[in-house]
Formats: C-alpha cells, structure tokens, sequence
C-alpha cells in the first residue's frame, strides 16, 4: 500500500510552530486539525504497525511530520544497532519526514538499551565515534539528519571542548545539521553552573535547522536546585527569554513545542505553539527593546 | 612523577569504552564508585547525580511495565507492582529502543517473587496482557482472502502451511484468565469475584483492521491453532486437534475457514514437492 502525501518543501522555512504528536491526541488532531505548522514524531512508537501508524499516516496527510529518533544511541562505543537503524530507515521511507533526527548521547550498548539519553564526554575520541556513527546513519538514510543538544545532569572532568564547540565540529565533520533543543541549553547550562545565555551565544554561526521548545522540573539536592528535563509543563520565563536570543540568531530555524510527561489537553499544546508564534513574530528583538528602554 | 596519581589523573586515560561500561554499572547495577572518579561536582555530589540517571532508567521502566499490564497491577497493588518492576528492570533491562516490545518475561518474574503457587495465576494474565499489547503493536499484513485457497487443488489443501498475521498470540492457561481480565477492567463490577478454580480458557488472539480481538478456543481448536502458528501443515494441525477429541469428529476444514475469513492468515506455503 503505497500512501501519496501532499508534497511539503522542506527547504522552505517553516515560519509556523510545531507540536510533539502523541498518542493521546491522535484521534483528536486529526478529527479538529488544530493551526499547527508541523509535527514530529518519536520514530521509536511508530516501528510497528497497527492504530500508532493508522493515526500518523492520517496525520501525515495534514501536516509535514518530522522523524525525531530516541533510541539509536549514536554515542555508543560499539556502534549502533543496524536493525534499529533499519527501522528508522524503514519508517522514514514511509513518510517522508521533514527532518530526521536524532541525539548528542548514548543509551547502552547493542543488545542493551536503558531508555534514557545519557552524556557523553566531549574528547576527541568521542567526537570520532559519534561522526562515524552519524555518517551511517546518513548513508542508510540518503539524507542529512539534525543532532540535537542533550539535557545533562553531570559533566566530565576531562571534556576539553564545550558542548557548543563539539556540536559545530560534528557538523562539520559528519555534514550533518543541529536540533538546537534551548529548553536543554538552559537545563544543562544550571546543572553544570555555566551561564545559558553565553552557552547560546556560542551556538552562533551553527547550521541550526530546528528549534525545541519544552518544560521542565526542578529537583531540591541538598539545597542546590537540579533540572529534571521532564517535558511536563508549559515552557518556562527563563527558556521564552532564551528563545527569542536563538530566534535571532537562527531566523529560518522551524521551532517545535514538545510535552510528554502529564501531557495537557490538545488545546493547551496548541495555545503553547502559538505563544512561540508571537515571540517569533517580534523577531525575537524583545529582550533587545527592554534594554532599549 | 609521583607513584599515586589523583583520581583524576587516572581517569583522564579513560577510554570511552570503559566510561560508558561504568556508567552502565552505575545505572544497571547501582555501583556508581568508578564512574563518579570522573563525574564534576558543581554543588552537587557526583553520586547524587548519577542517582538521577538511575532513577530516569528505574521509573521510565517501570511505568512502561505498568502501561503494558495494567490488570497485573490492580491484582498485586500499584507499590508491589512498581517495586517487582523495578528489580525486574534491573535484571532484565530492555535490549531493544522499543518500550512496546519490553516485559515478555515480567509476568513470569512477578509470579516467581513468592514462593507461594497462589500467584501463579499472574504469570497467565500477565501473558494474556502480553499478547494483547504485541497484537496492538504488532505490524500491519494484508490478510489473504479465501479466493486464494479455493484455487489449491483439495488434494494439496492437507500439506498447506498458513502463514499466521504476525499480531497472532495463543494464550492457554489452567486458570480463568479472560474473567479475571475483565473483571479488573476500569468499567468492570467492583464487587465481582472470580473464583480460580473455575478452569481454565486457551484464546486467540489478533489484530484485526485496527482492533484486537480474541476468541475462546475449545481443546481441539486450541491444539489445532498451536500447530499452525507453529508453523505444522493443515493436515498435522488437524490429527493433532482430532487427538485432543477421541469421541468426536473435528471439523478441521470448517474450523479453517471461519479463522481465514477472521483476517488470521496472510499467506500460504506449498511443500517444493508438490
């Protein structure tokens, strides 16, 4: 059964906000066609068939999708799992996402998955596997996958390059695009006690295609607050501020508004995606007009 | 250079491959000693921060066990459910990024932690569960239609192997597991009481279009439905269902073709020979 899709031009920026499609929405997206721009999908719940896939394929027909992969541990010293990645590939051809993409982290080993985007350290080394990996992925998919900037909760002591300058060297060197998640610049950057707005501002010049947007949670240790990356809540002042910043700097980036812990009623994803549609309409100048003031 | 190098010092010849082992027994096994060597601290204790990651790894697990078996929680209580999940977790931790495909061996652990032979019924639901789950998830097949056998010369017909549709499940079990299933549905009789003695159900389950769907199987259609999912020809799925009924004659060919029009079957084999 070979689906026709209306054809959506990719090169196009994609100027209106996106949501994360969940399965708690499928019936309703498709039955009220909220004013999204786009959707993604995490490409790991849809490897199957049956009403997951029914629900996208229907979606698909509304709005472009975007592939977002959760699992393919491109960190792994091992390599990554080849029948995983052939069912990325496999989904992929059948939708025809927007985007691929994928994380800066490692989940396990093959054979071992521990369901969650782990660090990695920033060496040399590590930039080595990761391209290798990337590049793989790339030729099995015939096309350029975005690499998106992880949430951490600790870092290494011997990571001589930031994450910014390991991310824009992996572009270049795997040809590969970056998900520039400002939720998990802002989460990481508290962790690690860095300054968000300087770790942003490092970022300039990268060839960022895709924006993510999300919630998260604070955790008391001890008298020292640590963010939990949960994507529970609406996004917060501090990640809006940082938004218009990354607006600024990457104008043609798509942006996407995700949410998948207590995930809210279709309306409320939808008012949050079109609050990232007013701060982008300003251009994200309005930090620059309160200095201004 | 002095014999004892700092922690530090040794860790910075660390290879990736051995930090992600670390971090793996941090996780895994909850022995964080090595890897927090090289973990920074900012404020915060590297153990403490390891801990995250093992909470992230232990919850994420458990809460998709109980999306996976929702009865079997209701039977044992969600703190016994989600501690049986999280030690299930750590001994038997996914091996593919596909959380609809972890737990097919949950239902036998959680009725392995007691000795007791009176939660040996969990194991059964809990593969009724399973099956239920792997028919939702499982992946889409054109089902044949009946005009594709009706052209296979009769003789031929017995030395056929169906190909079954890949959501197909069997679950036989000696309690009443279909009762009990749906007697622990969020819209079900709070004040029913199944008795487990009652005997026991063997049912088929499948996807069919978007809908799971089961059927009760007598003995012989059970014995029958083992054969073909195994993969045995028509005519050795029929002795083994007749076998099953000394007294009685089974209907093997109409028994076929009530589960062909089911949407069962998207294909058939003839042996080379033939």
């Amino acid at each position: 059964m070979q689906t026709t899709y209306t054809q959506h031009c990719a090169s196009a920026p994609l100027r209106r906000t996106g949501i994360g499609l969940r399965a708690r929405h499928h019936a309703e997206i498709v039955a009220s066609r909220p004013d999204v721009g786009w959707l993604e999908i995490h490409g790991e719940n849809y490897m199957g068939g049956g009403p997951a896939f029914h629900h996208l394929d229907a979606a698909r027909r509304e709005w472009p999708v975007s592939l977002h992969g959760v699992g393919l541990s491109l960190g792994s010293v091992e390599g990554i799992d080849k029948a995983h990645l052939g069912r990325l590939v496999r989904l992929a051809d059948r939708i025809e996402p927007l985007f691929v993409s994928e994380h800066l982290s490692w989940s396990g080993l093959p054979g071992l998955y521990l369901n969650d985007l782990l660090p990695l350290p920033y060496t040399e080394e590590a930039l080595g596997i990761v391209a290798e990996n990337i590049d793989r992925m790339q030729m099995e998919l015939r096309r350029q996958i975005l690499i998106e900037n992880p949430s951490v909760y600790l870092g290494f002591s011997h990571s001589p390059m930031t994450e910014p300058e390991f991310l824009i060297e992996l572009a270049r060197r795997s040809g590969c695009a970056l998900l520039l998640d400002v939720n998990n610049i802002f989460v990481s950057a508290i962790n690690l006690g860095r300054d968000p707005k300087a770790e942003l501002a490092d970022f300039a010049g990268a060839p960022v295609k895709e924006i993510h947007l999300a919630g998260h949670a604070s955790k008391d240790i001890g008298g020292t607050a640590l963010l939990i990356d949960d994507h529970g809540g609406p996004v917060s002042d501090p990640v809006w501020s940082l938004y218009d910043d990354a607006v600024a700097l990457f104008s043609d980036a798509a942006t996407l508004i995700e949410w998948d812990s207590n995930i809210p009623e279709l309306e409320t994803l939808v008012a949050e995606a079109a609050r990232a549609d007013a701060r982008r309409a300003l251009g994200g100048r309005e930090g620059h007009h309160a200095i201004s003031r | 250079m002095p014999a004892a190098r700092s922690v530090a010092e040794r860790a910075i010849m660390r290879s990736l491959a051995d930090i992600q082992a670390a971090f793996i027994r941090a996780i895994v096994a909850d022995d964080g000693a090595e890897i927090s060597g090289i973990v920074s601290a900012y404020g915060i204790a590297p153990a403490q921060r390891l801990q995250i990651y093992r909470n992230n790894f232990l919850i994420s697990l458990a809460g998709a066990l109980a999306a996976t078996f929702p009865v079997l929680q209701k039977l044992v209580g969600e703190a016994y459910f989600d501690r049986a999940a999280r030690r299930f977790s750590a001994e038997e931790p996914p091996r593919v990024a596909m959380l609809a495909h972890y737990g097919e061996a949950f239902p036998a652990f959680l009725a392995g932690l007691t000795a007791s032979a009176d939660f040996a019924y969990l194991a059964d639901v809990g593969a009724l569960e399973w099956a239920i789950n792997h028919a939702f998830h499982a992946d889409d097949a054109m089902p044949e239609d009946a005009a594709a056998f009706d052209a296979i010369p009769a003789t031929l017909q017995g030395e056929l192997v169906l190909a079954p549709h890949p959501s197909a499940r069997l679950v036989s079990s000696s309690f009443p597991v279909l009762d009990i299933w749906r007697a622990n549905q969020p819209d079900a009789d709070p004040t029913l009481t199944i008795d487990l003695g009652s005997g026991g159900v063997s049912l088929l389950v499948w996807r069919r279009d978007l809908d799971v769907v089961w059927r009760v199987l007598e003995p012989a259609e059970a014995a029958f439905v083992a054969a073909i999912l195994d993969m045995q020809t028509l005519a050795q799925a029929a002795r083994l269902a007749a076998a099953q009924v000394p007294y009685h004659e089974f209907d093997a060919g109409g028994f076929c073709a009530e589960l062909l029009a089911s949407g069962l079957f998207i294909g058939h084999l003839l042996p080379a020979h033939s």
